[in-house]
């Protein structure tokens, strides 16, 4: 019978994927490339060097105001160029920039401005504008469009010296253009040059998204028996469908947090105890990649690293043999890198592969705890589903090993507080710990959640001594990750020395920082520091609920809506409260609830006095650095507290879960469009 | 996962396996923690000219040596690393001669064939007695032979960059300075400091695995345990 039944399955599931893509085709066909299809320009070419009288082009000395970033970056480097010297003993001298002029306490940077005003023969529909000139520092240029003499749009575009061009998405009708070019020096205006184009082109990544949205719908309308049954399943599929949209549509831009660090440690995890990094590797790890805004801004962008991405002259460095423990949670990067290389594949597409090796990484993992996770799947899913949860499992960051492993730990956790009759097994002790093992390893703070289980009772165990041996265990475990965070295991390399002085260690993206100096700030004034964490600690919940909080985001390019965070709320309120019709949630007991409310406020206060002694400087009224990404990992915890056998829902198993996949998809897929379609790849 | 675990239960009983292991990896922790692995730290102290400034060469010479002075402070020294420029020659028979002196006394007196490196390779100078070698050290520098075949001195490469608690002073030939170093210029030889680190390889791992397993074993029910309620 079943013999029978499969090959009926697989032709179900050929019919829905080509029904699929040809609604997405369509669409982007039909509604997207109607005004190349309507308007049928050819490319129209504006010659800048002074020979066609409908061009004018003249050019002006200009200032242009520093934006707060620069003023900051330039206030970062002083400040750790001081910390050098005075580390080396020697003389600090503040070097002074020529290009930067002060006025009115304001510092400006003298530019060049070079003005091309062009009136076109007829009007026409620019999609693209695409301008090319040779600069070697940062440029950009603005582009006032009119029509019949009015003003209809002003675009902006940057240029990379890099890339020696920049294209502009104007989708606009316009038969006069006016387009400004700041720039750091003199150019010659005859190598200017401005293509506008209108041209019929199916945009690859819109299609793929409009396939995964179409396809998303049909999922969960036709998988009626996936998500009954192997709710785990759907999630994969739809996990993979997700993390494969942000990670074709983000390319080598660097917008994860500090994806440069990641990416270098798991580049050079990726070799032996040789490393041969390219130009573009070391553009890479120093996170100086050019970025793009656009699909024709990407095809230069990966020109450009594949032409630096040769390894003939490749920089040779040396590790050592040994990993250290922190390191090996970039082994799934690490897998994919070296696998790009073994296969040649283009720079941009060694980058992704690395990328799908953490997401497939993060898939397998969160697989197993939506499996084992007893009577609340829809819970795990809803954590794991997060908008910034697949965003770092997507990235090149080692948090989607640590999220993955402290949500299949936490799932293990709970399932011993629910059932407090049932004894304690070894695989389940092994895994538990295990999980946390490896989820704590880059950041060990997390591994006072799995104290939980010192509070187990006593039917848990078969007799006295076993109890007290395992819960020794579990705290001696517990401590020794800890102790690592004061005094890691020695490891070769120059930085030993500089690591091991607290009084120069901090994070150096921060002014001012000092371990030691933070530490005995507080000694000295803990009923102030006490304050300060309270009311930090505060804010923090604030801004969870008014939807600030970037467990929403997608890294530097933004967040969703506050309303998705309160849909989102609420879906796990009420997942967590009622259980599905005939199918009965498990209770946590009531001393597990107050203990896990304990255990959570302490990590997190683990968490903000881990930021104040490292990345802020000593002595500030303010906690930097917190990011709400960072309790992703107590989610669960939290909402296990709203566990209780009373309370029962109308709908059954398969209606609370396409509700659950809905809503996560709708969320995702919407700041996917928002944020990484229609920003950068349009 | 969970049934792959319950698969190994059947292959062998938890009740031995489990303590066994645990044992195992006690013993790479007392292992690890006896016997750790020595590595080579390079500490690079002036590898890169200032803006403005130049590389320029100490030829070395047979009749006066090339003095380095520096302070490891509570570091022993391993080695040096310097630049050598041969400038252009093979150099097969010319012998580098290398001293250490700490508090007056020679300490460790190495030999370097200069033909066996490349031109302009940083080489890598050993010491003996390493644990000697310790706080303020003189190191010199000189040729045991200058060789017939060829026509000029090899040299060591250095600039103008200050670094803290070091002086660098040229050879004498004939009671003056190398003609390439003006009296009255500072120069700091470009170099790096080698010093080795003990290292724990396995020792993070082993003493946590340690009690992973420790509890682990305590859930097939350690100590006092009927047996027949044995796994």
């Amino acid at each position: 019978m079943k013999q029978k039944k499969k090959p009926l399955i697989l032709l179900r599931i050929l019919i829905n994927l080509i029904l699929v893509a040809t609604a997405a085709l369509l669409v982007e066909c039909v509604v997207f490339q109607f005004p190349a299809l309507y308007y049928k320009e050819k490319p129209q070419d504006i010659i800048c060097d002074g020979s066609d009288p409908q061009v004018e082009i003249r050019t002006k000395n200009a200032l242009a105001k520093l934006s707060d970033e620069e003023i900051r970056s330039i206030e970062v480097e002083q400040s750790n160029q001081k910390l050098l010297a005075e580390y080396n003993g020697e003389a600090y001298e503040e070097k002074t920039d020529d290009s930067l002029v002060e006025k009115n306490g304001t510092l400006y940077r003298k530019i060049k401005k070079t003005i091309i005003d062009a009136r076109l023969a007829q009007p026409y529909y620019i999609h693209k504008l695409d301008l090319r000139v040779p600069v070697t520092e940062n440029a950009g240029y603005s582009v006032e469009l009119y029509l019949n003499e009015k003003k209809t749009d002003r675009v902006y575009c940057s240029i990379d010296p890099k890339l020696g061009a920049g294209v502009a998405n104007i989708s606009e009708r316009c038969d006069r253009i006016k387009i400004t070019l700041l720039t750091n020096e003199t150019i010659d205006n005859s190598k200017i040059q401005v293509t506008l184009s209108n041209r019929f082109r199916p945009n690859s990544m819109r299609l793929f998204f409009l396939f995964v949205l179409f396809g998303t719908g049909a999922l969960l309308y036709q998988a009626k028996t996936l998500l009954r049954d192997k709710p785990e399943w759907i999630f994969a599929i739809l996990c993979f469908a997700l993390g494969s949209l942000l990670i074709c549509g983000i390319g080598t831009n660097q917008v994860s947090y500090d994806e440069y660090v990641h990416a270098k440690a798991a580049y050079k995890l990726s070799f032996g105890t040789t490393i041969e990094s390219t130009e573009s590797a070391i553009q890479m790890a120093g996170n100086l990649l050019p970025f793009f805004h656009n699909p024709e801004e990407r095809q230069l962008v990966e020109a450009y690293e594949d032409k630096n991405n040769d390894y003939s002259w490749a920089d040779i460095g040396h590790q050592s043999r040994f990993v250290r423990s922190e390191t090996r949670v970039y082994y799934p990067m690490a897998i994919g890198f070296k696998l790009g290389r073994m296969l040649h594949l283009r720079f941009a597409d060694t980058v992704a592969l690395a990328k799908f090796g953490n997401l497939l990484f993060y898939i397998l993992v969160v697989f197993f705890a939506i499996r084992l996770a007893k009577r609340y799947q829809a819970l795990v899913a809803l954590v794991a589903l997060l908008p910034n949860s697949v965003f770092l499992a997507s990235a090149l960051t080692y948090d989607a090993v640590v999220n993955s492993f402290l949500l299949l730990g936490m799932v293990l956790v709970t399932n011993e507080l629910i059932t407090p009759e049932e004894k304690l097994t070894w695989q389940n002790t092994l895994l538990i710990l295990l999980s946390f093992a490896i989820g704590c390893q880059s950041k060990p703070i997390y591994i006072v959640m799995v104290l939980m289980l010192l509070f187990l009772g006593r039917k848990k165990f078969y007799n006295r001594p076993q109890e007290i041996v395992y819960k020794l265990a579990l705290l001696i475990m517990a401590g020794l990750m800890l102790y690592n965070i004061f005094r890691p295991t020695p490891a070769a390399g120059s930085d030993y020395y500089l690591v091991g002085n607290f009084d120069f260690a901090g994070d150096k993206r921060n002014i001012g920082t000092s371990v030691t100096g933070q530490l005995q700030y507080i000694l000295q004034n803990p009923f102030t520091y006490a304050l300060l964490l309270l009311k930090s600690m505060a804010q923090l919940l604030g801004q969870y609920l008014s939807g600030n909080a970037d467990f929403f985001q997608y890294g530097y390019l933004g967040t969703g809506s506050t309303i998705f965070t309160w849909i989102v709320i609420v879906l796990a309120l009420w997942l967590a409260l009622w259980s599905a019709k005939d199918v009965k949630h498990r209770k946590m007991p009531v001393l597990f609830i107050v203990l896990t409310l304990i255990m959570l406020v302490g990590t997190s206060a683990i968490v903000w006095s881990s930021m104040y002694v490292s990345y802020t400087t000593v002595g500030a009224n303010e906690i930097r650095g917190v990011q709400g990404r960072y309790f992703i990992p107590l989610f669960l915890p939290f909402v296990s507290c709203f566990f209780n056998n009373r309370l029962e829902s109308r709908l059954g198993e398969l209606a609370r879960r396409r509700i659950l996949y809905g809503v996560m998809m709708a969320v995702n897929l919407f700041m996917i469009y928002t944020l990484v379609i229609t920003v950068i790849n349009i | 996962m969970k049934k792959f675990l319950n698969k190994i239960s059947k292959l062998g009983k938890p009740y031995y396996i489990l303590p066994i292991i645990t044992l195992l990896f006690l013993t790479g922790f007392i292992g690890s923690y006896l016997f750790p692995n020595t590595v080579l730290d390079t500490y690079v102290i002036n590898m890169a000219e200032k803006e403005g400034d130049e590389e320029l060469m100490l030829p070395l010479s047979a009749a006066d040596p090339i003095t380095y002075e520096m302070n490891t402070g509570t570091l022993a020294m391993r080695g040096i690393q310097v630049g050598i420029n041969k400038q252009g020659q093979a150099l097969l028979g010319t012998i580098l001669v290398y001293r250490v002196y700490a508090e007056g006394n020679c300490v460790s007196e190495n030999r370097y064939a200069i033909g066996t490196g490349d031109d302009l390779q940083y080489v890598y100078l050993p010491f003996e007695n390493q644990k000697d070698c310790v706080g303020k050290l003189k190191i010199t520098f000189q040729l045991e032979n200058e060789a017939e075949t060829d026509s000029v001195l090899p040299a060591l490469m250095a600039n103008h960059t200050e670094v803290k608690d070091t002086v660098t002073t040229p050879a004498l030939t004939e009671g003056e300075l190398q003609q390439s170093v003006s009296q009255t210029e500072n120069v700091s030889l470009k170099c790096s400091y080698i010093y080795t680190h003990d290292t724990y390889p396995f020792l993070y791992d082993c003493r946590l695995l340690t009690f992973v397993f420790l509890a682990a074993s305590m859930a097939v029910c350690y100590p006092r345990r009927k047996k027949e309620e044995q796994v």
